[in-house]
Formats: structure tokens, sequence, C-alpha cells
């Protein structure tokens, strides 16, 4: 990895629903909450809410971009933390947590506009 | 509709093994819902330069492995009271297109905390994936939270 373990970054700011709708078709996720308004206020939601698999994809996406040539990742983990909404900003960050010669390990987090963690995970990198 | 208890006795539950054709446009469709550009997810030329036999599937792709019947435990929660709290996925090597995956669901942990809102009740599935080899070749481990009480 790059000597001073700073990472870019990887911003998505237009989550619109018609993605929520193309999430539910290709993942065969058709819970409402992600598409049915009034599902999700009754369900205590402001609006429909992103899947959480979806914010982990960006996390995976962002995952990949940082890796360097012939590693792979072999191990990828999410914790969800906050509900994220479609008006989200999301910015993915990376931190390097250990290394050793065969592989690394980064923690990833995924931040809205606030600043609030609303996914936390790691990926494992063969290098 | 038989309802079954989420508790402790879930533990161990298994599905009949079922089987999924990692097909290119599904490939493709599910990366773009991502939003994700990666030329290994689209381009067949880009795929095999990198090495790969066809297509790549994304990370997060057996997500959308899914069983013809769902087990009747997962369909009898309410989804106005759940949510994911956890995935992870770790891999032996990447899906590609063209593949046979064959998938078994196991439920590996239930458990309860107690959070702001009321009892919190934990479910922890795994998704084995085996290649036509029969070689093991991902596991997604799954954590649902359900709000409330237990479904009975």
């Amino acid at each position: 990895m790059n000597s001073n373990n700073v990472f870019p970054t990887l911003v998505k700011d237009n989550i619109t629903k018609v993605q929520l709708v193309k999430y539910a078709g290709a993942s065969g996720d058709y819970t409402p909450l992600h598409f049915t308004e009034s599902f999700a206020k009754e369900s205590g939601y402001k609006d429909v809410i992103v899947y959480g698999m979806l914010t982990m994809g960006f996390m995976s996406q962002y995952a990949e971009m940082l890796l360097e040539e012939n590693q792979e990742i072999t191990r990828i983990k999410a914790r969800f933390k906050k509900v994220v909404y479609p008006s989200d900003t999301i910015t993915c960050k990376a931190e390097l947590k250990g290394e050793d010669d065969h592989s690394l390990i980064l923690d990833i987090f995924a931040i809205n506009q606030d600043e609030e963690i609303v996914l936390a995970g790691e990926a494992e990198i063969r290098k | 509709m038989i309802i079954l208890k989420i508790d402790k006795s879930l533990i161990g539950y298994q599905l009949e093994p079922y089987y999924c054709e990692i097909e290119k446009g599904a490939i493709r469709k599910f990366a773009d819902a991502i939003g994700d550009e990666n030329p290994i997810y689209y381009s067949e030329a880009v795929a095999k330069s990198k090495g790969f036999c066809s297509l790549v599937a994304p990370l997060t792709f057996p997500t959308s492995f899914r069983p013809e019947k769902e087990a009747k435990w997962f369909t009898s929660i309410d989804r106005k009271r759940m949510l994911y709290a956890e995935q992870e996925f770790r891999y032996k090597r990447r899906i590609v297109a063209g593949e046979t995956i064959k998938c078994i669901e196991i439920v590996k942990d239930v458990y309860s905390k107690f959070g702001k809102n009321g009892e919190l009740t934990f479910i922890v599935k795994d998704k084995e994936g085996y290649d036509e080899k029969n070689e093991l070749l991902f596991i997604e481990r799954q954590t649902l939270v359900v709000k409330g009480e237990k479904k009975e």
C-alpha cells in the first residue's frame, strides 16, 4: 500500500429511488421498506430507506478501488450502523489496520453528510 | 402457515441445497444497480485480460442467490421490524459467469439483546457456496436483527 497510508475516498451522492428499484430487481430483495413510502413510514422511517447491502456494494467498490496490482480481497465485512436515505451523500474512507508479508487489513467507514458513520467494516486483502 | 419460533431452537436449521447459474446479464445488472463501473463486471475481454474465464461477479453478488422457496422462519419475520445488522463475505476465489453454484443455508446462531427500543433478536445465517467440483467457494455470513417481541 502507499507509504503514507492515506487513501483516496469514494463519494456516492446520487442515490435515487430509481436506483433502489434497480437494486431490488438485481438482488431479488423485494422488501417494501426500500420502495413503498407508506410501508417505510409505518415502520417508523421518514422515507424509503437504502438497502444495507447496497451501501455494502459501495463499500466493496471502494475496497476494490484501493487494490494494487495482483492484490485480491479475500474477506469483506460490514456492520450497518445507521439507516441511509436516498437523499444522503455517502463518503467511503479507509485506514490501514494491519499488514504482514502476505496480507493487509483495511478498516473501511461509510459516512453520511452529517459525518455520522452509517457503515463500519473491514477488508482483508491478499498481496 | 406455520410460523416458526425465532429462538435458539432454530440453530442448525438448514435449507435444501439450491443452485444458481451465474449469468452475465445478471452480473451487469447488479453492478449497474450498485453504480460500480469496474469493467471486469461488464466486459469479457477485460475480465479475460485479468485472468478470468468470463465476467467476474461483484463481491456482494451472492446476496442475489435465493432459494425458490425461502425458509418459513425467514418469511414469517415482520419486515417492518427487520434490518440487516452485519454481513461478511469470505472468498477462496472470485465467482465468474458461466458457473453453477450450489448454495447451502444454515442458521448458525440466535440471540437477544436489550436495546433502547426494547428487545432485539439477532439471527446469524450462513450461505455456503460450492462450485461444480464441490469446492467451497465462498461463505456469506448474515446477521439480521428483529425489533420488538420475538415472533411466536
